[in-house]
């Protein structure tokens, strides 16, 4: 809470208050009027009171007519006063009531006493005196009591009035004490609320002032103090975060300077460096003594990089392939006798010659990238040190590299602190110069030799002239014989290209060369004879009349592959062809592919036929061997029961037991008679395979009516209507054996047809997919899918129970087999009829008398 | 037999009446005490095995503890009927014992490759009939031991 809002509460609350103290003043005055006459009404009335008792006592004793009329004007002011003290509420209404009963008494008594009074006076003797005493003693009483109470009005009165003066003195003081504990409150709290925290404040500026940072004064309200306390800490906060950041940039800036005194101290060490390599190049440009040059070049090496000694050296490559490692420059360094005669004779011009090149120096060569080793006597790379070299104890090998070629080498050694990759950097440059210098020197020796061969050169040149005009002169005339030899090659090329084309000519294959933009420059009489000639146009244009390219040519594969290509094509007059196609170049050697066909067509439908006769055998092979186990089971089943049942009729017989004997004959019986049929409809099927009797054109209708006609008992039996569809084909085969096909699948129609009460048959053809379908449909009880293969097999029933062996559909399916033809079964399942379809494809014929094919 | 002495089930599905009948004969004197349920076709017999139609009480229709099936069946073929038996985990417990007049190596091969239990052919010879279905009882009623038969002990 804001200290604002807080002083326009405190103010709102001492207004408030000021506001209820003026009312209950106003409100305690107006009570103490009201009972100060409240007070005055009291005592007039007990007055009046008085008075009318002094009166009647008066009266009663003197008798003095005059008294009355004062009683009557004291009478009718007390009624007055009454009146009055009914209005008024600061009055006990209780002590009212009771005077008005007591006045309206006394004025009820008093006429009375008045005229008993009277006549008492007149003599009148009637009159009991005795009662008018009893009549002044009860008004007495009345005014007695009528006093008393008036008092005690009055009393009462006085009371209540000094108890309701007394309260307001009271209320008076006590608002007083409250109002001055309000404002003492008030104050306290202005004071806590504003100046500690002003003063924690002043106290925390003093210290920040002071330069300490770290007091943080305390924030626990959000008023106007709170919120400044607040500002005052992020201000402290401010200046620590920029007197850190001040901290931080000092010492950022102590870095970089630091860095910039290094690379300062880099930049110098580049200077002498650059220096040293512009000293060479100067040298090397003033066609200094090499030997010199490097001499320098090597202590420029040491001095920049600290080394105590080291070495600068070219590779010299041998035609043998040996590597040699030719001194440039050596430092002065302190080996033993022998080797100081070795430093002396390679003081001289020629230098001095290393053979072997291996350990880190072969490193530095083989690689041709720097070698750094910091500890030699200990590095796998080490080679040894020659006889009285000084000790190592660290070694930087550097490459001079000249297109890509190591051409020379620098070794320094006993750098305090060993080498770094920095300094293998920091050192490119020179590497650079020194490989340019040694690259310089090798090009101006290789020009002092080229000079010196131009000359030897020239002299030879002059020779060879002299030699070749005699040269040229022998060749003359070798050239004329050469080209009498040539016309006779020419005329022997021609007798030979001739023949070729004849060979070409006459080829029973066709050769043709084609284009990559389609056209064929060259093509053999058969290919013409064939597809006549191309007329210039494009391959697809004349042989197919297209507009672009044939989708299935795989000719020009070729031109990607540039391998041969061997494929099949189907040519426009409908053949095959074995197609080979090579690339082959033109005389301009222009990319061209050259296309050998030899027509395959008769080898082809040879070789289609012997598969069709393969696939026939292997149905066949299988349908005998189906064939074969089924006879076998089922030829074996009735044969296991005869046995058997002779068997148990033989064990009977000897026991004794001749009750199943005859049951057990009729068995046998049956099983022998089953065996019979079975034996006999093999034979006919077996008969079906071969074709006795040759095919002839049989009007369907005429087969249809042959078979209801011979199924007609049945059909008439069962009550089967039958429809037959107009417009049926005429077809061509085994007459007897069509007639089978349809005989069985009537009779398996009708034998099958349930519990249906208007069995249908019908009987008709239909065309589908450009073939003759033929078929028998019925409404009878259907078939499940499942079954729809089983059917057809031998001997195979779906119900045991009916009639026959099961052999009727595997035999019309031999049937309509043997005529080329499909057969299926078509049903909604069970209970929803079933259509046997069927076709005899390339027999049959339709009723215009075209053949279909 | 088994320990409570109650005769051994055997679900013959056989579609010859004079074949069923030849078994019904050999094993009803049979030492081992048998009941034989019969099925006429192979659908017969998976739907008294699922307990379907008119097989759909357990009282009338009880699992067999044993099963003989011939292979040629109308309808649904024996191989068929014994590949639904020993694909269902309630059923492929119960040793099926192929008979058939079959000799045919491809149907002994197929049957065995269905899991069947066993393969008898048909004798033609009356005393050789008798005597497989003698021996028959005894081994795979008498010295076999069925899964169903947990508490027998006069094996033992």
């Amino acid at each position: 809470m804001t200290i604002e809002s807080r002083i326009r509460i405190t103010t709102l609350v001492l207004i408030l208050y000021a506001v209820g103290l003026v009312l209950v003043l106003s409100w305690s005055s107006h009570q103490v009027g009201r009972g100060i006459s409240g007070i005055e009404t009291a005592s007039q009335i007990n007055r009046s009171a008085f008075m009318l008792r002094v009166l009647m006592k008066d009266y009663l004793e003197q008798g003095n007519k005059r008294i009355l009329g004062q009683w009557d004007e004291q009478n009718l002011r007390l009624g007055r006063l009454l009146d009055e003290g009914q209005l008024s509420e600061s009055l006990d209404t209780a002590l009212l009531e009771g005077i008005r009963q007591r006045y309206q008494a006394v004025n009820h008594l008093y006429p009375r006493l008045i005229e008993m009074r009277a006549s008492t006076e007149t003599g009148d003797l009637n009159h009991d005196v005795t009662a008018t005493k009893m009549l002044s003693a009860l008004m007495f009483l009345q005014l007695e009591q009528l006093v008393h109470t008036a008092n005690d009005l009055s009393m009462t009165t006085q009371t209540l009035t000094l108890k309701k003066r007394n309260f307001v003195g009271s209320l008076i003081v006590a608002l007083g004490i409250l109002a001055v504990m309000v404002i003492l409150v008030n104050i306290h709290l202005i004071r806590r609320s504003v100046v500690y925290p002003l003063q924690m404040l002043s106290k925390g500026a003093e210290s920040v002032g002071a330069g300490d940072l770290e007091l943080v004064p305390e924030t626990k309200s959000d008023d106007e103090v709170g919120k400044l306390t607040l500002a005052f800490n992020t201000m402290i906060a401010g200046l620590r975060k920029r007197t850190s950041d001040l901290k931080n940039a000092h010492s950022e800036l102590e870095l970089r300077i630091e860095e910039r005194t290094a690379a300062y101290e880099q930049v110098r060490t580049q200077n002498d460096l650059l220096q040293a390599v512009l000293r060479a190049q100067t040298q090397f440009i003033s066609f200094a003594n090499p030997q010199e040059l490097f001499r320098n070049l090597l202590h420029d090496l040491l001095t920049s990089t600290d080394s105590e000694f080291g070495f600068i050296g070219e590779i010299i490559n041998t035609s043998e392939g040996e590597i040699y490692l030719k001194d440039r420059a050596i430092a002065d360094i302190s080996w033993d006798g022998e080797s100081r005669k070795t430093y002396q004779k390679f003081a001289d011009e020629k230098g001095l010659d290393f053979p072997i090149i291996r350990g880190l120096w072969g490193d530095v060569v083989r690689t041709g990238n720097p070698v750094i080793s910091n500890d030699p006597a200990n590095d796998p790379r080490r080679g040894g040190l020659p006889e009285g070299h000084p000790p190592l104890s660290s070694f930087l090998g550097l490459p001079f590299r000249s297109d890509g070629e190591v051409i020379g080498v620098a070794g320094i050694a006993n750098r305090p602190g060993g080498y770094t990759q920095e300094l293998v950097d920091f050192l490119q440059p020179y590497l650079a110069t020194c490989a340019n210098i040694i690259e310089a020197y090798r090009n101006e020796n290789r020009r002092k030799a080229a000079e010196a061969e131009l000359v030897l050169a020239y002299a030879q040149l002059e020779q060879r002239v002299l030699d070749r005009t005699a040269e040229l002169e022998s060749a003359n005339e070798r050239l004329v014989r050469e080209i009498d030899e040539r016309k006779r090659a020419e005329q022997s090329a021609t007798t030979e290209r001739q023949r070729f084309n004849e060979v070409l000519e006459i080829l029973p294959a066709y050769v043709v060369l084609l284009a990559p933009d389609y056209h064929v420059p060259f093509a053999n009489r058969f290919f013409e004879e064939r597809f006549g000639k191309s007329g210039g146009k494009r391959c697809f244009e004349y042989l197919f009349g297209r507009t672009e390219p044939c989708e299935v040519c795989e000719t020009y594969t070729v031109l990607k592959t540039n391998a041969p290509h061997h494929w099949e094509w189907t040519g426009p007059d409908g053949r095959n062809y074995d197609i080979h196609d090579f690339p082959f170049a033109d005389t301009d050697a222009s990319p061209l592919i050259m296309e050998v066909g030899i027509d395959i067509t008769e080898q082809k439908s040879a070789e289609a036929e012997r598969e069709k006769l393969i696939t026939e055998l292997e149905t066949k092979n299988a349908e005998l061997e189906r064939f074969i186990y089924s006879v076998s089971h089922d030829l074996k089943s009735p044969l296991i029961t005869i046995m058997t049942f002779l068997g148990f009729i033989e064990h009977a017989i000897a026991e004794g037991h001749t009750d199943n004997l005859n049951t057990d004959l009729e068995r046998i019986s049956r099983a022998a008679s089953k065996m019979g049929q079975l034996l006999d409809e093999v034979l006919e099927l077996s008969r079906i395979g071969r074709m006795f009797n040759p095919p002839t054109e049989i009007p369907m209708r005429d087969l249809v009516d042959e078979a209801v006609e011979l199924v007609s008992g049945r059909i008439a039996q069962r009550g089967v209507k039958i429809t037959i569809a107009p417009d049926l084909p005429v077809l061509y085969g085994d007459h007897p054996r069509l007639l089978d096909i349809l005989q069985n699948l009537i009779e398996n129609a009708v034998k099958f047809m349930g519990d249906q009460p208007n069995p249908e048959i019908e009987i008709g053809a239909r065309e589908e997919a450009g073939e003759t379908v033929l078929y028998v449909g019925d409404n009878g009880i259907g078939i499940e899918a499942c079954y729809h293969e089983r059917i057809f097999r031998l001997f195979d029933k779906l119900d045991q129970k009916t009639e026959g062996t099961g052999i009727g559909l595997a035999l019309v399916k031999r049937i309509v087999e043997i005529h080329n033809g499909r057969i299926w079964v078509e049903t909604e399942g069970i209970g929803k009829g079933s259509t046997f379809c069927f076709t005899l494809s390339h027999t049959v014929r339709v009723d215009d008398g075209e053949k279909l094919t | 037999m088994n320990v409570t002495g109650e005769p051994i089930i055997i679900l013959l599905v056989e579609d010859d009446e004079d074949h069923a009948e030849i078994v019904k004969r050999s094993l009803k004197n049979h030492r081992v005490p048998n009941k034989i349920r019969h099925a006429a076709d192979g659908q017969a017999a998976v739907d008294y095995l699922f307990r379907r139609g008119e097989y759909s009480n357990p009282e009338d229709s009880p699992r067999p503890h044993l099963i003989l099936l011939d292979l040629r069946l109308p309808k649904m073929d024996g191989l068929e009927v014994l590949k639904q038996i020993k694909q269902t985990e309630g059923l492929l417990r119960i040793p099926v014992v192929v008979l058939t007049s079959s000799l045919a190596e491809t149907d002994v091969a197929r049957a065995y490759g269905h899991h069947a239990n066993s393969y008898l052919v048909k004798p033609l010879n009356f005393k050789r009939f008798t005597e497989l279905m003698t021996d028959f009882g005894f081994y795979w009623l008498g010295w076999n031991l069925n899964p169903f038969d947990r508490d027998r002990t006069d094996v033992a």
